[in-house]
């Protein structure tokens, strides 16, 4: 037995079921359950695997199910009362009452579908707003008629949009300059020499406070090997730092 | 006002005022409380006639009577063309699901949530509140049940969008020979 597994098509277990009793033509007044029940846990045993989004609708008649095969199975004493005679244990004819009752449902909904149908060909008179906006015929081939002015403004805005929904994207980058580096290139520049420069002259080739940092480190590494000279000129109020090369074989 | 009107001018005044009601149409009370000198059975059977006329001649209209009002709609063959004439003309169809639920509660009503559910084997409630949104369907009370769950109707609405006057004109659906044969059958085991 080959079945196409599609959930989708189906309002809900019963439909389902209503489509295995038709396929496989099953009377729903002498309601073989034994084959039915057999169909629809194959099928939902193949939605499963296909690993489908199954409802819990359908997982509740498929545990129902389960239940009736797995009792089916087991040998049962026959302690049947006599007046009640599986009538109302009986789950074929309890499923089957059900999907006559749901198969009622469903001609009757296609019975006033069709009912909405016709009388959706009979045209009211309706409010004049309404024709309006029937009559408004959206027209895709016609020229646009705005002026560049316009149009120039709406490109603004769409990238004033666009700007508002891209959320604002920013790196942070580390430069990772080491103290090592920078007493090398503090060695190597121009100003640096033996005639006294100002601190800040150190700093015009830097932009951030990680680099400024670095360079002070730098310096005070400088003076502690020797190689330069610092001292602090605080005459006049000022709080300059005067930096010089000192002779390296010293 | 003119109390000794024929039975021609009354069609006319009645065509008359029908068509000013336009699409909502007029409720014979709503008639009768203009035309007031008219007992009630000669609108109604004046109406009748009127609806008998635009059947039969040539027209392409004709009146109808949908859950108790009375209005005029173009005739059917009317539709392909005034299809072509406006763009949008149909507001959109209900689903299957919808339709199902909807017909429940026609063919049923007063009916409850837990009802519905019970006969289609899935959940109706989001169908039911959009229903309702649309306006097809109404509460109409509680069950006197443990709960007191609510009890779903159909609206006017209704009546005016499957065209019908009332809940008898729902189409019988042919099911039930075999199963009363059946319950029979059922009951005497």
């Amino acid at each position: 037995m080959e079945f196409k597994v599609c959930l989708d098509q189906f309002e809900g277990p019963l439909d389902l079921m209503l489509h295995l009793v038709r396929s496989s033509k099953l009377d729903l007044f002498e309601l073989n359950l034994d084959i039915l029940a057999a169909q629809y846990c194959d099928y939902i045993h193949q939605a499963l695997s296909l690993a489908l989004d199954v409802s819990s609708e359908y997982l509740v008649e498929f545990a129902t199910l389960l239940e009736y095969k797995s009792k089916k199975l087991l040998p049962r004493p026959e302690v049947i009362e006599p007046d009640e005679e599986g009538y109302v244990e009986d789950p074929a004819q309890k499923l089957a009452r059900r999907l006559r009752e749901y198969e009622k449902c469903k001609a009757q909904s296609e019975a006033i579908a069709k009912l909405a149908r016709d009388r959706a060909m009979k045209l009211g008179r309706e409010p004049s707003s309404r024709i309006e906006e029937w009559q408004n015929t959206p027209s895709y081939d016609e020229k646009l008629s705005i002026s560049p002015d316009a149009l120039s403004k709406a490109f603004v805005r769409v990238l004033r949009r666009y700007q508002l929904i891209q959320p604002y994207q920013t790196k942070v980058e580390v430069k990772e300059l080491s103290i090592e580096t920078r007493m090398a290139q503090i060695l190597n520049m121009e100003c640096f020499s033996e005639t006294p420069v100002r601190f800040e002259r150190l700093l015009e080739d830097i932009h951030t406070l990680h680099e400024a940092v670095v360079t002070f480190l730098a310096v005070l590494e400088l003076v502690h090997e020797g190689a330069a000279g610092v001292y602090l000129d605080q005459e006049n109020g000022k709080d300059d730092i005067w930096i010089h090369q000192l002779p390296v074989n010293h | 006002m003119d109390s000794s009107a024929s039975s021609e001018s009354l069609k006319s005044l009645l065509e008359g005022l029908i068509f000013t009601s336009g699409e909502e149409g007029l409720t014979l009370l709503q008639l009768q409380s203009v035309l007031d000198w008219c007992e009630r059975s000669t609108l109604v059977s004046t109406l009748e006639e009127m609806k008998h006329d635009c059947l039969s001649e040539d027209r392409g209209i004709e009146l109808v009577r949908y859950g108790g009002c009375w209005k005029y709609v173009a005739k059917e063959p009317i539709y392909p063309f005034a299809q072509k004439l406006y763009s949008k003309i149909r507001s959109s169809a209900l689903s299957a699901p919808a339709m199902e639920v909807l017909s429940l509660v026609a063919y049923r009503q007063p009916i409850t949530r837990v009802q519905i559910d019970e006969i289609r084997g899935v959940s109706s409630d989001m169908m039911l509140k959009k229903l309702q949104a649309r306006g097809l369907v109404e509460t109409c009370g509680h069950l006197d049940a443990i709960g007191r769950p609510l009890l779903y109707q159909v609206t006017p609405a209704f009546y005016d969008t499957f065209g019908i006057e009332s809940l008898g004109d729902l189409p019988e659906v042919e099911l039930g020979e075999m199963q009363s044969s059946l319950f029979d059958e059922v009951e005497e085991s």
